[in-house]
C-alpha cells in the first residue's frame, strides 16, 4: 500500500480489471498509502480520545465551565478592586461632565427611547421630564432603577447589558433633564 | 408491456451468445430531469426570498403564510427532496438500467414513483406555508405526507430491487452499491424519525421527547445529508464521471474500502449536531470521533473521482460536463474536510448556531449536489433528447456564474458566522459581555446577508440559464423519441447445481466435485468482494447491518437507560393554554430562528441564564432546540419581560428594539384561538406518557380559557388592549412566559 504514488503511475502502467459495466472499466490500483495511513491514524486517535475522556484525562463540559467561571470571577474581582464605587458624589460630578452627558444621551437614544420616548415624553414607560419619580428621584435611586430594572412593570435590568460607566452617564443625563 | 422479459429461462442451455434485444426506459429519466430543473429553480427562488428577508425584514410582509419561519422549511425540503431528490432518481433510473443490463422492472411503478414524488412535493409546498409542520429539520412534513413518502419509497425500492433481480450483468458495479445503501438507509431513517401520534389530519406529536427526540432527529438529519446528498451522488459520480471522461475508475480496491467504511461510519456521526447540549456527553463525543474517522472514507470518493480524470485533464478545459464534475468533487472534498473539523467540540462551540453552518451546507449543496446534478444533466440532455446540446457556451456561462455565486455566498456566510460567533462570546476587561445586546451582533452581519443575497441570486440566474439551455435542447429533439435499444445476454449464468450428497463416488462424481472446487477457486480469484457483488440480496443485508450497528448502539441506550435523562421533580407538563401556545410557536416556525438550548458556557449563562438540563425537556414532544440563532435563545425567556413587552414585540418588533430584523406578527392579535383540539391534544400527550390526569384532559378547554382570561387581564393592566383573552397571542405569551421557569421557580421555593 505504501509503494503507491498515484501521480507518477501513468495510465499505461495501471492494470485493468476484467470489469466492464456499460463500457466503464476499473483499474486494479492499490489504495493510496497516505489515504490509508490517515484513516488508521483517525481510528487510533478516536479510540484514544474516547478512553481519555472516559478516564477524565480530557476535561468534560463541567470542568471546562468551572475553569471559565473561575477566570471570569478573577477578571471581575480585579475590575471591582480597581474601580471606585458608584456613589452620590461620583454621580453628581458627572452632571457637570459634558462628555458623560453626551454619552448618556447616546445610550438613551439606543436603549431607552423605544419605551420612554425619543423626547422623554413617555410611552410604554413613564415620562422622564416631570417631577414625579415612581422609584425614587435621587441619583443613587435612579442609578439602581436603571441597573436592576422594574421587571414586574416590564422594565428589564440594564446592569447586565450596559457598562457600569454608561449606566452612570445615563443616570446623570436623565437627572439633567429636570 | 414494456416490462423486461421473464428471466426464468431454463438454465441448461447456455449457448455462448444467447442474447436478446431490450429497450431502456429513457422517458422516465427525461421526466425526472425536467422535474429536477423545475423544482431546482423554485427551491432556489425560495432560498433567495429567504436571503432577502434576512437582509431586509420588510420582505417578510408578504402575508401570514410567507414569513421566514414558514418558508424556511419549504426551501430546505424543496432543494433536498425536490431538486436533489429528482436528480438522484434521474441518475438511478438512467444508470441502473445500463449497469445491470435490464429495463426497469415495471413502467407502472416508475410512473407511480415519479408522480407520487411530485405530488408529495406539491403537498409540501402547500402545507408548509400553512404552518403544518412536525418541526424536525428536513422531516417537517406532517404525518399523512410522511406516510405517502414511505409508500412512494417502497414502490421505488421494489422497482429497483426487482430490476436487480432481473439483471443480465452478474456483478453489481460500485454505483449500484451506493444506490442500495441509499434506498435501505433512507427508509430506516424516515420511518423512525417520523414516528408520531396524530392529533388531527394535519397535527401530530413525536413519540419521542426532549433529549431523546433531539438524538433521533439528528441521527436522521445528519444521515439525510449522508444518504440523500452523499451516497446517491457518489453513485452518480461513479457512473457519469467515467462515462464523460471516458477513463476507467482509478481504483476498484479504493471503491470497496471507502464504500463500506463510509456507510458504516456515517450513521454514527449525527450527535455532533448536539455538542454542549443536554445530550449525554458520551453520545455527542461518539458523534465527534466518528466524524473524524469519516474524513478519509469521504475523501476516498473524491480521490477515486479526481484520479479517474488522469489523462483526461485536457478535456476538462473544454467540456462543461467535466468542469461541473471537477468543481463539484472539489467542493465535496472541501465540505467533507470541513464537516469533521466542525464536529470537533472546540470548533463547534464557535460555529454552532451561526451562519458558519449555513456556509458549510451551501458549499456542499450548491457546490457538490448542484454541480454534480448539472454535470449529469448536460451529459444526459443530448442523449435523452437524441440531439445536440443547444449551446455549450451557455453551459460554460452557467458554470462560471454559478461558481462565482457559490464563492460570494460562502465567503459572506463564513465571515458572518465567525464574526457573530466571536461577538457572542466576547467579554470586556471588566468581565462583562462585550456585546450584551444580541442586536449588535445581528447588525454587524447584515451587510454579509446582502452579499449572500447577491451570490445566491447569481447562482439562481445561472440555474435558469441551464433550464433555458435544456428547453432549447429538447425543442430540437426528433418528433418521436424511441427508447434506446440494447443487446444483452438472454440470462445470467445459472448457479452451479449442488453436487449430490456423499455416497460412493464414481469417478464422474469426483470429477464433478473437482470441477466445483475449481470453480469456487476461480470465483475467489476476483476476491471475496467480487463474490458478494454477485449476490444483491446478501449485499443489501450486509449494508443494512452496517448502518444498523451504529444506529442501535447510539439510540437504544438513550431510550432505555433512565440515567441518560435525569428527571427534575420541578419540571411539570405544560398547561393546556401553554401547549396551544407551543403549537402556535411551531406553526409560525419560531424555532427556525430561535434556539431553546443554553449551552454550558460562561457567555451563554451570562446572556441567557442557567444552562439547559436534560430533565427540562421530558414533556417536549417534539423538542424545539433549534439549530440556528438568527435571534437570541429563548430557553430562559419566561418571566424575563412582562406580557405587554411580548405583545408589543409580536405586533411590531421594532417597538421594543429599533434595529430588530424579526418579522411582525399582527395576525396573532386578530386570529381567534382555536381550542377545538385542546382536549384531544392533552389525551394524546397522556398516551405518550406525559403525566396529565384524565380530569385534566376533560377540563382542558375550561382551564385554557381561565388562564387566557388571567393573562389577558394582566396584559391590559400593564397597558395593553383589553379583550384579547380569545386570541392566539395570549396562548403564545403563556408559552413564552413558561419557558425555562420550572427550574428557577423550584430554586425560589427552596
Amino acid at each position: 500500500m505504501s509503494d503507491i504514488t498515484p501521480q507518477s503511475s501513468t495510465a499505461e502502467q495501471d492494470v485493468l480489471l476484467d470489469h466492464d459495466y456499460d463500457g466503464i472499466q476499473e483499474y486494479d490500483n492499490p489504495m493510496p498509502g497516505w489515504w490509508l495511513a490517515i484513516f488508521y491514524v483517525t481510528i487510533v486517535w478516536s479510540i484514544f480520545y474516547m478512553v481519555a475522556l472516559g478516564l477524565d484525562f480530557i476535561d468534560g463540559y463541567d470542568a471546562q465551565l468551572a475553569q471559565a467561571s473561575r477566570q471570569l470571577e478573577t477578571t471581575r474581582n480585579a475590575f471591582a478592586a480597581a474601580t471606585p464605587p458608584v456613589d452620590e458624589a461620583m454621580l453628581s460630578a458627572l452632571l457637570d461632565d459634558a462628555d458623560a452627558l453626551a454619552r448618556g444621551a447616546e445610550v438613551y437614544a439606543g436603549t431607552c427611547a423605544p419605551c420612554h420616548g425619543a423626547n422623554h415624553e413617555g410611552g410604554v414607560g413613564p415620562v422622564l421630564t416631570d417631577e414625579e419619580w415612581i422609584h425614587g428621584g435621587t441619583l443613587p435611586e435612579i442609578y439602581a432603577t436603571i441597573r436592576d430594572g422594574v421587571p414586574e412593570n416590564g422594565m428589564p435590568p440594564w446592569g447586565p447589558v450596559l457598562r457600569q460607566e454608561d449606566v452612570a452617564a445615563l443616570t446623570a443625563y436623565i437627572t439633567s433633564l429636570q | 408491456m414494456t416490462r423486461a422479459p421473464s428471466p426464468q429461462q431454463p438454465a441448461q442451455v447456455l449457448a455462448p451468445a444467447a442474447t436478446e434485444r431490450i429497450r431502456y426506459d429513457d422517458r422516465i429519466v427525461r421526466m425526472f430531469v425536467i422535474a429536477t430543473v423545475a423544482w431546482g429553480i423554485i427551491g432556489m427562488l425560495v432560498g433567495v426570498i429567504l436571503a432577502l428577508q434576512l437582509a431586509y425584514f420588510p420582505a417578510n410582509e408578504l402575508g401570514k403564510y410567507f414569513t421566514f419561519g414558514r418558508l424556511r422549511p419549504l426551501h430546505t425540503n424543496a432543494v433536498i427532496f425536490a431538486f436533489a431528490g429528482n436528480a438522484i432518481f434521474a441518475a438511478v433510473y438512467y444508470s441502473t438500467q445500463r449497469l445491470v443490463k435490464a429495463r426497469m422492472f415495471s413502467d407502472l411503478m416508475s410512473k407511480l414513483h415519479f408522480w407520487g414524488w411530485q405530488a408529495i412535493i406539491v403537498a409540501a409546498a402547500i402545507t408548509l406555508p400553512m404552518g403544518f409542520t412536525q418541526t424536525k429539520e428536513y422531516a417537517e412534513l406532517e404525518w399523512p405526507i410522511a406516510l405517502a413518502i414511505t409508500v412512494v419509497w417502497v414502490i421505488f425500492a421494489a422497482n429497483f430491487f426487482m430490476t436487480l433481480k432481473h439483471r443480465r450483468e452478474k456483478h453489481l458495479y460500485v454505483a449500484i452499491w451506493f444506490y442500495i445503501a441509499t434506498i435501505v438507509t433512507v427508509a430506516v431513517l424516515h420511518i423512525v424519525n417520523n414516528l408520531a401520534i396524530p392529533v388531527g389530519l394535519f397535527k401530530s406529536y413525536s413519540i419521542f421527547a426532549g433529549v431523546q427526540d433531539a438524538m433521533i432527529q439528528w441521527w436522521y438529519g445528519h444521515n439525510a445529508v449522508a444518504f440523500v446528498l452523499t451516497t446517491p451522488f457518489l453513485g452518480l459520480m461513479y457512473y457519469f464521471l467515467p462515462k464523460a471522461a471516458n477513463r476507467p475508475i482509478y481504483s476498484y480496491k479504493l471503491s470497496i474500502l471507502h464504500f463500506w467504511s463510509l456507510v458504516f461510519i456515517y450513521i454514527w456521526a449525527g450527535p455532533h449536531h448536539l455538542h454542549y447540549t443536554s445530550l449525554p456527553q458520551w453520545a455527542s463525543t461518539l458523534g465527534m470521533v466518528f466524524s473524524i474517522m469519516l474524513w478519509m472514507p469521504s475523501w476516498g470518493g473524491m480521490i477515486n473521482g479526481l484520479f479517474t480524470l488522469r489523462g483526461a485533464w485536457d478535456k476538462v478545459r473544454t467540456d462543461p460536463v467535466l468542469k461541473f464534475f471537477v468543481v463539484g468533487i472539489t467542493f465535496y472534498g472541501m465540505a467533507t474536510f470541513e464537516g469533521p473539523l466542525m464536529s470537533v467540540k472546540l470548533v463547534n462551540s464557535l460555529s454552532h448556531y451561526t451562519d458558519w453552518t449555513i456556509a458549510h451546507v451551501h458549499a456542499a449543496a450548491l457546490g457538490w449536489n448542484g454541480f454534480m446534478t448539472f454535470g449529469m444533466i448536460y451529459w444526459l440532455a443530448p442523449r435523452l433528447w437524441q440531439t445536440k446540446l443547444h449551446s455549450t457556451r451557455l453551459a460554460n456561462a452557467h458554470f462560471w456564474l454559478a461558481t462565482v455565486g457559490i464563492l460570494l455566498y460562502i465567503v459572506a456566510m463564513y465571515s458572518a458566522g465567525i464574526t457573530q460567533g466571536l461577538m457572542w462570546r466576547a467579554f470586556d476587561e471588566t468581565g462583562r459581555l462585550m456585546y450584551p445586546d444580541f442586536m449588535e451582533t445581528v447588525v454587524a452581519i447584515v451587510p454579509m446577508y446582502w452579499v449572500r443575497l447577491i451570490g445566491g441570486s447569481i447562482y439562481l440566474f445561472a440555474t435558469c440559464l441551464g433550464g433555458y439551455n435544456l428547453i432549447m435542447t429538447a425543442r430540437t429533439a426528433p418528433k418521436t423519441l424511441e427508447d434506446p435499444e440494447a443487446i444483452v445476454p438472454a440470462a445470467l449464468p445459472a448457479p452451479k447445481t449442488k453436487s449430490t450428497p456423499v455416497k460412493a463416488r464414481t469417478a464422474g462424481e469426483q470429477a464433478n466435485i473437482d470441477e466445483a472446487l475449481f470453480s469456487i477457486q476461480e470465483k475467489l480469484k476476483g476476491g471475496w468482494h467480487r463474490l458478494l457483488e454477485g449476490w444483491p440480496l446478501v449485499f443489501t443485508i450486509l449494508t443494512t447491518v452496517a448502518i444498523l450497528v451504529g444506529s442501535i448502539i447510539e439510540i437504544v441506550p438513550m431510550l432505555l437507560i433512565r440515567s441518560s435523562v435525569p428527571t427534575i421533580a420541578a419540571v411539570e407538563p405544560y398547561t393546556p393554554l401553554e401547549l396551544e401556545g407551543r403549537d402556535i410557536y411551531i406553526a409560525e416556525g419560531c424555532h427556525t430562528c430561535h434556539s431553546q438550548q443554553v449551552r454550558p458556557m460562561v457567555d451563554e449563562i451570562e446572556r441567557y441564564g442557567e444552562y439547559s438540563k436534560p430533565g427540562e425537556g421530558v414533556y417536549d414532544h417534539p423538542f424545539l432546540w433549534g439549530s440556528k440563532r438568527t435571534g437570541p435563545d429563548l430557553a430562559r425567556v419566561g418571566g424575563k419581560y412582562n406580557h405587554f413587552w411580548h405583545y408589543r414585540h409580536m405586533i411590531d418588533p421594532r417597538s421594543t428594539n429599533t434595529r430588530s430584523i424579526m418579522p411582525a406578527y399582527p395576525w396573532l392579535e386578530t386570529d381567534e384561538l382555536d381550542l377545538s383540539q385542546t382536549q384531544k391534544k392533552i389525551e394524546t400527550m397522556i398516551f405518550l406518557g406525559v403525566p396529565y390526569t384524565p380530569e385534566q384532559a376533560e377540563s382542558a378547554v375550561e382551564d385554557a380559557r381561565a388562564q387566557a382570561s388571567q393573562i389577558a387581564q394582566e396584559l391590559h393592566e400593564q397597558g395593553g388592549p383589553a379583550g384579547l383573552h380569545d386570541r392566539d397571542l395570549i396562548a403564545l405569551i403563556a408559552y413564552l412566559q413558561r419557558l425555562g421557569t420550572d427550574i428557577s421557580n423550584a430554586e425560589g421555593a427552596n
